[in-house]
């Protein structure tokens, strides 16, 4: 199975100046059954690093950092470990922690993620 | 006239015999070639080596025959030799004329094959990132949607 085309699709939908590709790579890409593609939009949402693409992937159950797969979460932390860039990221963890309303396994995992990066920061 | 007694005629006659030979010895010798049986023919002396006997005959015939069937059989070898050149030659006609058809037929498939192909770079960039970031999301959306389903 060659996944070279979707990979540059996705990879070109992160790079995309329209901001409608997140929703599509938000709609398409996260949901998707296969955990490489899932993997691959998570890596690109989160090198996007504006503020809808990294909500997509810290604040979602099941999605980048939640993923049920423990592959596509790893990769989306260390993509998150990686940036350059860290305050955007680490705004939204510390939101995702405020907010009441946000299920606490997803907290929980704001808060191990934002730890990390404390540290790697 | 003298009575003589018939065996005085023999005598004589004997003696004349006797002289006429000898006369005939001399005319032969004369000619330098010996004459052991005294026979001529038409006035030439007749060799010895004429006179062949029925055995030596025999032997020659037998010696011919044999001859003939030694060059039978020569004939016979040379004419299986020649055929047995000619189908090796055929054979190897044969084999260096398929040698050449299989070359030819090769060469055609070769040269058809490549005729057919078509050497395209239009496709190999048609799919990169930076060409798909150039086209709308929209676009991109429905392509992502048809690759989705093939995986």
């Amino acid at each position: 199975m060659s996944l070279k085309k979707v990979s540059n699709i996705i990879e070109a939908l992160g790079k995309h100046e329209d901001d409608d590709s997140v929703r599509v790579l938000c709609e398409l890409g996260t949901n998707h059954a296969n955990d490489e593609v899932r993997e691959l939009t998570a890596r690109a949402l989160i090198k996007r690093n504006s503020k809808e693409s990294l909500e997509i992937v810290i604040k979602n159950k099941g999605k980048g950092i939640n993923d049920l797969s423990a592959r596509v979460a790893m990769t989306a932390i260390n993509e998150l470990l990686a940036l350059k860039e860290k305050e955007r990221a680490i705004e939204i963890l510390e939101e995702t922690l405020a907010n009441s309303e946000t299920e606490q396994e997803v907290q929980d995992t704001a808060r191990s993620v934002k730890a990390l990066m404390s540290f790697s920061s | 006239m003298e009575k003589i007694s018939p065996l005085r005629a023999s005598l004589k006659a004997f003696e004349q015999f006797k002289a006429q030979r000898a006369q005939k010895r001399q005319e032969n010798t004369g000619i330098g070639t010996t004459n052991p049986f005294g026979l001529t023919f038409k006035g030439t002396v007749v060799q010895m080596d004429v006179f062949e006997s029925q055995a030596s005959k025999a032997e020659k015939a037998s010696e011919s025959s044999n001859r003939n069937d030694a060059f039978k059989k020569a004939g016979k070898l040379a004419a299986s030799a020649w055929v047995a050149t000619k189908s090796k030659f055929n054979s190897l006609k044969q084999s260096a004329i398929s040698f050449g058809n299989r070359i030819k037929e090769n060469t055609i498939n070769a040269w058809d094959k490549l005729s057919k192909t078509e050497i395209n770079f239009t496709g190999l960039f048609k799919d990169s990132v930076s060409n798909l970031q150039k086209r709308p999301v929209s676009e991109l959306e429905t392509m992502f949607k048809d690759e989705l389903q093939t995986v």
